[in-house]
Formats: C-alpha cells, structure tokens, sequence
C-alpha cells in the first residue's frame, strides 16, 4: 500500500463509460481505501504505471485488442496484482494469468473482499481488529514517559532489537508513528497518569 | 493524431475551472487571476505571461491524475519552478497557519493535554514540512535554477533529490486519525469540521504538490541533466 494508507488502482479499459463506472465503484468498495485512476490506451496505462506506484491493474481481458498480463508486469518493471474485469464469461486459461478476476455483475462486497484479499496477500494483515498485547501496551507507556529505547529495555529485561519490533508493531496496529500520537492514545486510554507526563 | 492534452491551449479558461474547481489553485499560482471573461487559455497565458505548454500539463496531470509521458518535455522549468515556489508559500504561509487557527478555534484549549497535544502534534508537523519545503527551495531549486551554467553545484544531481515526500502527507494522515479517534468530544463541530475539511483537501493538495515535483519536475531536471552533460563533454 501507498504512502496515503490507500490501494492504487488502475483501471484500463477502452470504453470510458465501463472505465467510469469501474473506477467510482473501485471508490467506494466497503472497507477498502482506494484511488483509482483510468486509462484507455496502453501506453496511458504504462504512463500510470511509471508516474504512480500502482497496487493492482483491474483489466478488461480485451484491452488494447488482446492484452498479455506476463508482458504487462514485466513492463510494469515492479510488482503489481493484474485483476481480469468480465464483461461476459472469460475462458479458464485467460483467467490463469491473472491474479483474480471480477465480473461486471458482482456486488460491491464481493469486489471488495477480492480487492482486500490482494493487497493482504502480503506481510500486512488486517491491523484493525489485532488489539494490543499487555506488552505492548506497558511499551507505549514507557515511550510516553520518555524513556529511550535503550532504557526501556533495560527496564524490562528484554533486548533494543524487541523493543523496535514491539514499537514498530505499535505503530501498525494503531497508525501512529509519533511519540505525540501515542501519548494522546495513552492519556484517551488511561494507560499512563497526567501527572506522569511532561508535554 | 490526437491531442496530447486533455485540454488544448484554445479551450475558454472558464471551461476549465467549471469542470474542475481545483484548478483555481493551479491558475493562481501560476500567476493568473480570474476576470479573464471568454478568452482561451493561450490567450490568457500568453496575456499573463505564463508558458502556455506548462500550464496545461500540469493542469492535465491534476486531472488525469498521472503524467503523460513526454509532459516533461513540454514543461519550462523555469515555469514549473515559479509555480512550484507559489505552491510552498501557499502552504506554508496559507494554508497550514489556516488550519492551525481553525484547530484552535474548534477545540478547547483548556489545561486539557489532550488538546494541546494535538496542537503540539500538528506544529511538529508543520516544521517538518517547512523544513523539506525551505530544503528544496534552497538547494534543490537552486541548484535547478544554476543548472545551464556550468557553474552548477558539484556532487549534486537531482537524482540526490530522492523521495522525501512519504512523511509529508502520511503525519497528515496520521493527525487526522488521531483528531477523529481520540478528539475532545465537547469540541465545536462546525469549526472542528471546518478544520478537518482543510486537514481533507490539504493531504490531497500535498499529494498533488509532491506528484508534480516528483513526475514533471525531476523528469525535466532529468532531460536538462542528460543535455547539459553532453554539451560539456566535446569542449
């Protein structure tokens, strides 16, 4: 995933009212953050591909006459996730080459766990539900307190190298990467006292 | 063949911002103002002094969304560099200190830490951005704006110039979460609101900023690098 926190999509598709209408949906998938821009050609789509870091390619099988999913990630020249868009039924051995295929006909939800199940295929895994381990939690407290890494490990008996694993899963687990950002987290969760901390 | 803009040159400027209000932005930095009644945007351009071919590619690249291919080699640096600087003091003279007054506004700044914090989290944020944004205009602009001279600074390319951009919107990002997680519930929501639609538009706007420098701009510095390389080279 991008810098934004969101899921880069391109849609390439010829007709610009299929790729408008794909792209709006691709929107507003719930649950799933995304931006979408639109290309009719192949070279726009090359163009997108080289001026964005693009997640996944949603693709009309038909695109640019007949469109070859190897060469486009090769072209690509990095890692993307090319999704077949059907328009009618698509024959099993187009499909094999993509990642996953979706259907003009299918609801929002469907597209949206597809999407999701994409992007999550790699190391990230669904950060929201994972709560905080009582570990962590005593972390954000000494981080708060402004203790160093290196005290804090001398404090808790554990090595520099755990602490930067627990705060890196820190800041996956709540999407804050700052020492404010989590000292307002502790005050609003009552993890640490007010009179404990300097601001 | 067909045009490589989605605009042309003689499109009615007024065209432009009835499709897409944020162009506003776009044509008052470049130095346009409105009141231009029915002229097209060559006219307007030329009228204001303004490259032409420059302005429409980065008003087809906020469009679009993504550069076109050879848009950089449509682009007067010297006309993208204008327009990159206005952009810097409309964030750092504009539109930040008008975010940070309307936070002020809408959240209670009582003896509360929470609020303060929040404060105190959005001004580290602005200095991060003032830093990376005094950054480019004194060194890498500068050394853009030395560049047909040989005079130009050694050691320094604009591959140098590498990605600096990722903190710039993700702490944005992030205070925008924290407001909306972890705000004081007894702020004003129509002023609270107020400045989270800023917060909104200006992650979007310093995503825009950042893609113009990163796809119109370095390619460009690229292509002058790659010239003025080869012309030194047979004296």
């Amino acid at each position: 995933m991008s810098r934004d926190g969101k899921i880069h999509i391109v849609v390439a598709e010829t007709s610009p009212v299929i790729s408008a209408g794909l792209s709006f949906c691709l929107c507003r998938l719930p649950g799933v953050q995304a931006r979408a821009i639109e290309a009719h050609t192949y070279p726009e789509l090359l163009d997108c591909l080289s001026s964005a870091h693009i997640d996944i390619v949603v693709v009309n099988p038909t695109f640019g006459g007949a469109f070859d999913p190897q060469q486009l990630r090769h072209d690509a020249g990095y890692d993307i996730r090319i999704v077949a868009v059907a328009v009618s039924q698509l024959p099993q051995q187009t499909l094999r080459l993509y990642d996953d295929a979706v259907s003009v006909v299918d609801d929002l939800p469907t597209i949206a766990a597809k999407i999701r199940a994409l992007v999550d295929s790699g190391s990230e895994t669904d950060t929201d539900r994972e709560p905080l381990s009582q570990r962590e939690k005593e972390i954000i407290t000494l981080v708060v307190k402004g203790l160093t890494n290196k005290e804090i490990a001398d404090r808790l008996f554990i090595s520099v190298h755990t602490v930067m694993t627990h705060r890196r899963n820190i800041a996956r687990k709540l999407e804050i990467h700052s020492a404010t950002g989590l000292t307002i987290y502790a005050i609003v969760n009552r993890l640490v006292d007010l009179a404990e901390i300097k601001i | 063949m067909e045009s490589k803009y989605h605009y042309s040159p003689d499109e009615k400027m007024a065209r432009l911002i009835a499709d897409d209000y944020r162009l506003i932005q776009v044509m008052s930095r470049f130095g346009i103002s409105v009141g231009f009644g029915d002229q097209t945007v060559r006219e307007v351009c030329s009228a204001s002094g303004v490259d032409c071919d420059t302005f429409l590619s980065v008003v087809n690249f906020v469009v679009d969304g993504y550069a076109h291919a050879d848009a950089a080699a449509h682009v007067s640096v010297s006309s993208l560099l204008h327009y990159l600087k206005q952009s810097h003091a409309y964030f750092l003279d504009w539109l930040l200190p008008s975010i940070r007054r309307r936070l002020l506004d809408g959240i209670p700044m009582r003896t509360d830490s929470v609020s303060i914090l929040i404060l105190k989290f959005f001004d580290e944020y602005v200095a991060e951005v003032r830093t990376h944004m005094e950054y480019e205009d004194r060194t890498v602009f500068a050394y853009i704006e030395s560049l047909p001279s040989p005079g130009a600074k050694p050691g320094f390319s604009i591959g140098t110039y590498s990605d600096h951009h990722e903190e710039v919107s993700s702490r944005l990002h992030e205070l925008k979460s924290i407001i909306i997680k972890y705000g004081p519930g007894d702020a004003d929501s129509n002023l609270l609101n107020a400045a989270l639609y800023d917060i909104y538009r200006c992650e979007e706007e310093l995503r825009s900023h950042c893609m113009v420098e990163d796809e119109l701009l370095v390619p460009a510095i690229v292509r002058l690098e790659k010239e003025t390389g080869s012309r030194e080279t047979p004296q």
